[in-house]
């Protein structure tokens, strides 16, 4: 949104020169978009703080007119400020409008504080620019187009820069770009060779110009359309084409380079990131939604009401206008422009903002236990408009990557030869660490690389670190593997179980693409294009085979204390197609193929007669089963001649665009009749509890999507791992490379789909990004994709790119209209976050964007559980029993006003005093119901604020803890199905209402009358009246509050007690004093009488009366879940404790009894016994 | 709870999660039922000790019926016990129109004189001296309800001007039993405060008020009626009153015709709670009953379900 705004002097290609001396005028300055970035929303802030109240006020007003309901509160007011149709006192139709537009203009002020204070920090994050060659120390915020950055290892960049020289003498540095695209790898940038040749060296530094022309801004992160003009001596500039290798981003980190000095190229709005960013939309509720059509329906009801009263009346002045003198007409001539000025406003239903009401403290209760230790973050609530949709999603759309898994690996299982290692760990526990409880709010641009590790080593296996020591048996099995070149020349035996291990290890630490480095203590990190790889050599290292770094052509390793060197002779990267990896190193005169990749790869190209792999297939299948990721290690052995041969050919590949393919064609050659030497089992860590989440969020009817950018296979065995997909579910994949197939495809799975659903078996639909494409694409795939996705369990798409992810998102929340959540971690879930009707962003490794644009922020996958099943059940109950009761309030208050004019010859007499109608909504009925939207609860799984004392009463309370913990899910519908505010029940609730409000009109009526209300014979009148429907309104409405109200704190008891009849109390006492009022000295005379009480108890008794029975036959005939449940373990709990109440006393009885030393003998016994077990 | 954290703790969480069982609807609408059916039986026996005597169109008894002329008419009553409340009725009169009831100044009426604009903004239609009805115009009413002629400025603000004190009830009445005066009391009759407070003199009433706000029978019309058939009080007879056939005779001022309506006088004696009322009583009884009768019904099924009924999970 920000940049719709973007002057378009901006929108040009721009051409600068490096600023040398940073100095600027500020016509320079104003060129450009400056650095500073802000993503508060309404810039509120910034314009308070910038400008004045005067600008502030219509902008932030304006936008409080975006709701229906403060528009139609904005015609109220204004109608009410036109005597002739008023029927009230203008203020108090004023007051409430301001009272609410204060309300949440401040609301929404201090949630864009609270970005505007991100902002700041990100703002004046500290940066080194290159000042006439001294090194000074500036803002981010102050940088601008044409300085010179310099930007050390670990840090971010605070602009787009151009990379013009590295410490690395070829140029080359080293970024990271996960809060971009979410990819942990590390990107390969350099600087053009002309340019790092000058500015290697700092003293090299000249004041010579330094000339860029760019294009303008795009999205794309992987473009650069510039050129840098380099002076080449005696005033001449040479230009040189700049691509998107010399681009270094806003956000990433440098990674494995020690300093890289960078020209600010594009800043602020134009940096990459800021460009992908989508504006933040302003999230409504689906409740909210209702309630603006309800309001306009409350408005036509109005108007219609108003024309009625106003023909009615004018009908009876008609008729009795000129005989009733005392209304001095005069001669009353009808006319329509008198009934136009008699249509006056009837209804004064007074709507408030329930979002107001709808507390952050709801969810903050929870925000305390939903503390996760691990990220030392609090959950926090960012957009409190959308509470009780938590409680109605159906969909969860989940990234992987740090979401679901820590995106650690683990080192599971070696096979080596026919041998399985490591079974013997232990299942590995986070260990609690303690952390400090303070909360800790500031960002984390730069995460230390030191807190975070890709792998994690808990292997433990006795036999085989005997045998790596030298000791055991076991390693002197005979294995007799004899690997021979293909011509016969060379061959290498591995006659032992021992020699075959040291060959498998020192496999793993050469065949890799990893960097090794060290940090302060010397200790080596490795750092590489995949975790999965890291943690192989890290596995290695640990093992005793310590790779300890390469240069181009050596590769130098510590194997078992021991320094060893090779000759690295060629490597061929992973890549997705290839799905495997090799190395050829020269060990000591023999040639090795090294080669590790994917089962069904390395399968296929394997020499025939293998001994070891029937043994390992078998282990794998059960290890793809429990998602373990695996891989094989092969082996071959190449010739001299052989290898000379292979170098020839390598070496006379054409150097055009047909290098890459003939490449592959010769190293797919190579990589041929392998020996299989042995497999590995790495486990993508899961975050904690991620499959019993699940679990239970599946059990509550919620599917679960998961998207992420991982390959099918991988994709499939994390879905397997947490238990999206489960052992006896049905997948489907549809993995197609054009249109047509993926046509046919759906066709194939739509039966298998059909036969499920027959069958009543659990189905899971995993799609791969490239169909998915399709699909979104495609009306007729997407029609089909969604019918059969929308009632699969889990669907998992991988290969999906943050677009994708978010089109997604979008096909199921346009086509289906369900609520949907999308949560994520990384800068690539941004969009899906902001898609989704809740985004959830986790405070995860990949910096703040994800959290920054969410909903709701968390710590961890789990916290799921508490703030959908708990929180969101909770919140939706209450925000939609809130509006009911809201509307009931409204209606009892608003129908003695309708039956009233009747009585008053429709003239729009309002019946209660301005300020009471004022105050009524705004504060008398605002408390109770405030304290039961933040407080109420159906039920709680927790039921004890803490346990009993004694243990066995404690262990009785717990089991029914738990019992209330899983049956949890299950209350989960309530909010899915939308069963309480629905259409019938509001019908219904505005029936009560309705019928309430006649029993307190008529009846109070009735009893008034004309009848004398005191024993010393005043009459009522008009004052007397209206005061004792308004204290029996207020009694009712306070009442019916108190019958919902399932779940009692000290404040509903403080907000009905104290805030709302106290208040009101108060306020009749004040009224008795108010000069010029309907009421002046009457409360004090009213509350003398009889009357008034006896009203009021009738009222209170007939209603009350009313509404137990209601709620008796309600329990009787219809069955809450939540109150049966609560039934459940109340008579449990009541029965165990009985049960220990009479153990006890027979304990006790024993005591005193003849047959005590028995008793204690044979306790005594029992105790023996168990110890012995 | 002693240390402040605990406190906190208890403060949010301590909770109480009632769920209702059938056993306490049942004692709920016991207890309810038998209060209710208590009252109303207190107040139907209050009620008979009640006496009301209400005569219909008064004006009408006078032969021929003329306006602004005194008349006199006979009525018996049966034996009353003191006080008794003298009351005119009138019907189908409109205190509560919205035009009308607006139409005074109360600062006016709080004895401060008023600009013209506030004159205007407040009791517009009736604003000056003129506008007034004619025989307001001349006259200055005293606290006392005489009228004593005054010469005033048509043009002037009318004190107190608008609808409501325009339209000021004035007959008069006057009781007598065989020619012996009954004395009415008409002081005490309007509500507490009104006088004095509400409602108060100017300083210099007599030549810039046409009433004297603090005439007590001026407060009681100002205090305007919720219902188009009202009641107002006018004076109290504070002797017990023999059966016999009693003299009325009043001022025939006011023409209920106008506005098609009706006026009445209404004798009536008070009980502790207040006048006649059929209503409370009946509804009290009719009330306490049903719940009772409810309660009951709980009751049977409760006991013919047996211990179940109400809890369904057992």
């Amino acid at each position: 949104m920000f940049w719709s705004k973007r002057p378009d002097v901006l929108n040009q290609p721009r051409s600068f020169e490096g600023n040398f001396r940073s100095e600027r005028t500020l016509e320079e300055l104003e060129q450009f978009p400056s650095n500073f970035i802000k993503t508060s929303r309404q810039e509120i802030i910034l314009e308070l703080c910038r400008y004045n109240l005067v600008t502030f006020l219509p902008k932030s007003l304006l936008l409080q007119f975006t709701r229906y309901a403060n528009i139609y509160f904005l015609c109220i007011a204004i109608i009410q400020c036109i005597p002739v149709l008023s029927t009230l006192n203008p203020f108090s139709a004023i007051a409430p409008l301001v009272f609410v537009l204060g309300l949440s203009m401040g609301r929404e002020g201090w949630e864009d504080y609270g970005r505007h204070v991100s902002d700041n920090e990100v703002n004046a994050t500290e940066c080194v620019i290159m000042k006439s060659r001294v090194m000074t120390t500036s803002t981010w915020a102050q940088l601008a187009v044409g300085d010179f950055v310099l930007v050390k290892q670990d840090e971010s960049f605070p602009a787009d820069l151009i990379v013009l020289g590295s410490s690395i003498e070829s140029g080359a540095c080293y970024i990271e770009t996960s809060s971009l695209d979410g990819e942990k790898n590390l990107k390969p940038k350099s600087a053009i060779l002309e340019s790092q040749q000058l500015y290697r060296d700092m003293s090299n530094f000249t004041e010579e110009k330094v000339k860029v022309e760019a294009q303008v801004p795009t999205q794309n992160l992987y473009e650069l359309d510039a050129s840098l003009f380099l002076s080449v001596g005696n005033g001449q500039q040479k230009k040189f084409q700049l691509t998107a290798k010399q681009l270094l981003l806003r956000g990433a980190f440098l990674r494995n380079t020690e300093w890289v000095i960078g020209l600010v190229v594009y800043t602020g709005q134009d940096t990459k990131i800021m460009r992908n960013a989508d504006a933040s939309r302003i999230k409504t509720s689906e409740i909210e939604r209702i309630m603006n059509i309800l309001i306009l329906g409350i408005l036509v009801v109005q108007i219609s009401l108003s024309i009625i009263t106003a023909s009615f009346s004018s009908a009876w002045l008609h008729k009795y206008g000129s005989d009733s003198w005392y209304l001095g007409y005069g001669d009353f001539q009808p006319n329509l422009l008198s009934s136009l000025c008699i249509f006056q406003l009837h209804f004064i239903i007074q709507y408030y903002d329930p979002n107001l009401i709808d507390s952050q403290s709801g969810i903050c209760k929870g925000v305390l236990s939903m503390y996760v230790q691990q990220r030392d973050k609090f959950a926090k609530v960012q957009t409190t408009t959308i509470n009780e949709e938590l409680g109605q999603i159906e969909y969860i759309f989940s990234d992987k990557t740090g979401t679901l898994t820590c995106n650690q690996m683990e080192f599971k299982y070696c096979i080596i030869g026919n041998t399985l290692y490591g079974q013997e760990q232990q299942h590995t526990n986070i260990p609690v660490q303690n952390v400090d409880l303070k909360r800790q709010q500031t960002a984390k641009v730069h995460p230390a690389t030191d807190v975070f590790q890709h792998s994690v080593f808990n292997f433990q296996d006795l036999e085989l670190s005997a045998i790596l020591k030298g000791e055991g048996s076991s390693g002197e099995q005979p294995v007799n593997l004899i690997v021979q070149s293909l011509d016969g020349k060379q061959q290498v035996k591995i006659s032992k179980q021992r020699n075959l291990i040291e060959e498998y290890f020192f496999l793993l630490s050469s065949a890799h693409e990893c960097i090794v480095q060290y940090d302060k203590n010397q200790n080596a990190n490795y750092q590489g294009p995949s975790p999965d790889e890291i943690t192989l050599v890290d596995a290695a290292a640990r093992m005793g085979f310590q790779f300890t770094g390469a240069s181009a052509s050596e590769q130098k390793f510590i194997i078992l204390g021991k320094d060893k060197k090779v000759k690295l002779l060629k490597s061929f990267e992973f890549d997705s197609t290839r799905k495997r990896m090799s190395v050829i190193i020269d060990d000591n005169g023999v040639i090795k193929l090294f080669i590790k990749g994917a089962d069904n790869i390395i399968k296929g190209r394997l020499s025939p007669n293998q001994i070891f792999l029937n043994q390992i297939i078998n282990y794998l299948d059960d290890f793809s089963k429990i998602g373990l990721r695996c891989l094989l290690m092969a082996i071959r052995v190449l010739s001299n001649d052989e290898y000379r041969e292979f170098d020839n050919a390598y070496n006379n590949l054409p150097d055009n665009d047909t290098r890459a393919e003939e490449l592959e064609k010769l190293t797919n050659n190579l990589e041929q009749n392998l020996t299989l030497l042995g497999a590995s089992a790495v486990e993508d860590k899961l975050q904690p509890l991620v499959p019993e989440t699940i679990a239970d969020l599946l059990k509550a009817n919620i599917k679960v999507w998961m998207l992420t950018g991982d390959k099918l296979e991988t994709a499939e065995n994390i879905a397997k791992s947490c238990r999206l997909i489960q052992g006896d579910f049905t997948v489907m994949r549809l993995s197609e490379l054009s249109v047509d197939d993926c046509k046919r495809k759906i066709g194939d799975i739509q039966e298998t789909y059909d036969h499920c659903i027959k069958e009543n078996r659990k189905k899971s639909f995993v799609v791969e990004g490239q169909s998915l494409q399709f699909v979104i694409d495609n009306e007729e795939l997407a029609q089909a994709f969604v019918s059969m996705a929308k009632d699969c369990e889990s669907v998992v798409c991988c290969r999906v790119t943050p677009k994708q992810k978010a089109d997604v998102v979008r096909l199921i929340k346009d086509r289906l209209n369900k609520i949907t959540l999308a949560i994520g971690d990384g800068a690539n879930d941004v969009n899906m976050i902001q898609a989704a009707h809740i985004g959830v962003g986790l405070y995860g490794n990949e910096g703040m964007r994800a959290v920054q644009s969410s909903d709701f922020a968390l710590g961890e996958f789990r916290c799921l559980w508490r703030l959908l099943l708990v929180h969101g059940h909770w919140n939706y109950i209450r925000i939609a029993e809130m509006v009911l009761y809201f509307f009931y309030k409204n209606m009892i208050f608003t129908v003695p006003q309708f039956f009233f004019s009747y009585f008053c010859a429709f003239s729009g007499q309002s019946f209660f005093d301005d300020w009471y109608i004022t105050f009524y909504n705004l504060i008398f009925t605002a408390l109770p119901l405030i304290m039961r939207g933040t407080f109420d609860q159906d039920i709680n799984y927790r039921q004890h604020i803490q346990f009993d004392e004694k243990e066995e009463v404690a262990s009785v309370q717990r089991k029914f803890e738990e019992y209330l913990k899983v049956k949890f899910p299950s209350l989960y519908f309530v909010g899915q199905s939308k069963s309480i505010f629905t259409i019938p029940n509001y019908t219904l609730w505005a029936f009560n209402g309705l019928v309430h409000g006649m029993i307190i009109f008529f009846f109070i009526l009735w009893i008034l009358d004309y009848e004398i209300v005191e024993d010393n014979g005043f009459p009522g009148g008009l004052a007397a009246f209206s005061l004792t429907v308004y204290s029996s309104i207020i009694l009712i409405a306070d009442l019916k509050i108190a019958i919902h109200t399932k779940y009692w704190t000290w404040f509903n008891f403080i907000c009905i007690t104290f805030l709302s009849v106290l208040l009101y109390i108060i306020y009749v006492i004040i009224s008795q004093f108010w000069p010029g009022t309907l009421m002046e000295y009457t409360p004090f005379t009213m509350v003398g009488t009889p009357h008034f009480w006896l009203s009021i108890i009738l009222i209170g008794g007939i209603i009350g009366g009313m509404e137990a029975i209601i709620a008796q036959l309600q329990r009787e005939f219809f069955t809450d879940p939540a109150i049966e449940m609560l039934y459940k373990v109340n008579d449990f709990g009541q029965n165990q404790l009985k049960l220990i109440e009479l153990k006890e006393k027979n304990q006790r009885q024993f005591q005193d009894s003849f047959w005590e030393p028995l008793y204690k003998q044979q306790q005594l016994q029992q105790q023996n016994e168990e110890h012995a077990e | 709870m002693s240390d402040s954290k605990g406190f906190l703790h208890w403060l949010f969480f301590k909770k109480w999660h009632p769920v209702p069982s059938v056993g306490s609807t049942i004692a709920l609408f016991s207890i309810i039922g038998v209060i209710f059916v208590a009252l109303g039986i207190v107040i139907t026996v209050i009620n008979n000790n009640i006496q009301e005597v209400t005569i219909y169109k008064y004006d009408q008894k006078c032969s021929p019926v003329e306006y602004n002329k005194r008349c006199s008419f006979t009525q018996n009553l049966d034996n009353m016990k003191a006080p008794i409340y003298f009351y005119y009725e009138l019907e189908n009169f409109y205190q509560n129109h919205r035009r009308y009831v607006k139409s005074k100044s109360s600062t006016q009426l709080s004895g401060e004189e008023i600009s013209l604009s506030d004159a205007e903004k407040y009791c517009d239609p009736i604003i000056y001296n003129k506008d007034l009805e004619e025989w307001q115009q001349n006259v200055y009413i005293t606290e006392k309800n005489t009228l004593v002629p005054k010469e005033r400025q048509p043009d002037d603000i009318a004190s107190p001007c608008g609808l409501v004190a325009k339209s000021f009830f004035n007959d008069t009445y006057a009781l007598s039993l065989s020619g012996k005066n009954i004395e009415l009391n008409q002081t005490g009759i309007s509500w507490p405060n009104d006088k004095g407070k509400k409602y108060k003199r100017a300083t210099d009433s007599e030549s810039t008020q046409w009433i004297d706000p603090e005439n007590e029978h001026f407060i009681v019309w100002m205090r305007t009626a919720g219902l188009p058939t009202f009641r107002k009080l006018w004076g109290r007879i504070e002797q017990d009153i023999e059966e016999g056939e009693y003299t009325f005779e009043f001022s025939n001022n006011y023409n209920p015709q106008m506005f098609a309506g009706a006026k009445n006088i209404v004798l009536s004696t008070s009980g502790p709670f207040g006048g006649k009322n059929l209503f409370l009583s009946i509804a009290f009884i009719v009330v306490g009953v049903i719940q009772l009768l409810i309660a009951l019904a709980f009751l049977i099924k409760k006991i013919r379900a047996g211990p179940s009924f109400g809890q369904k999970n057992e």
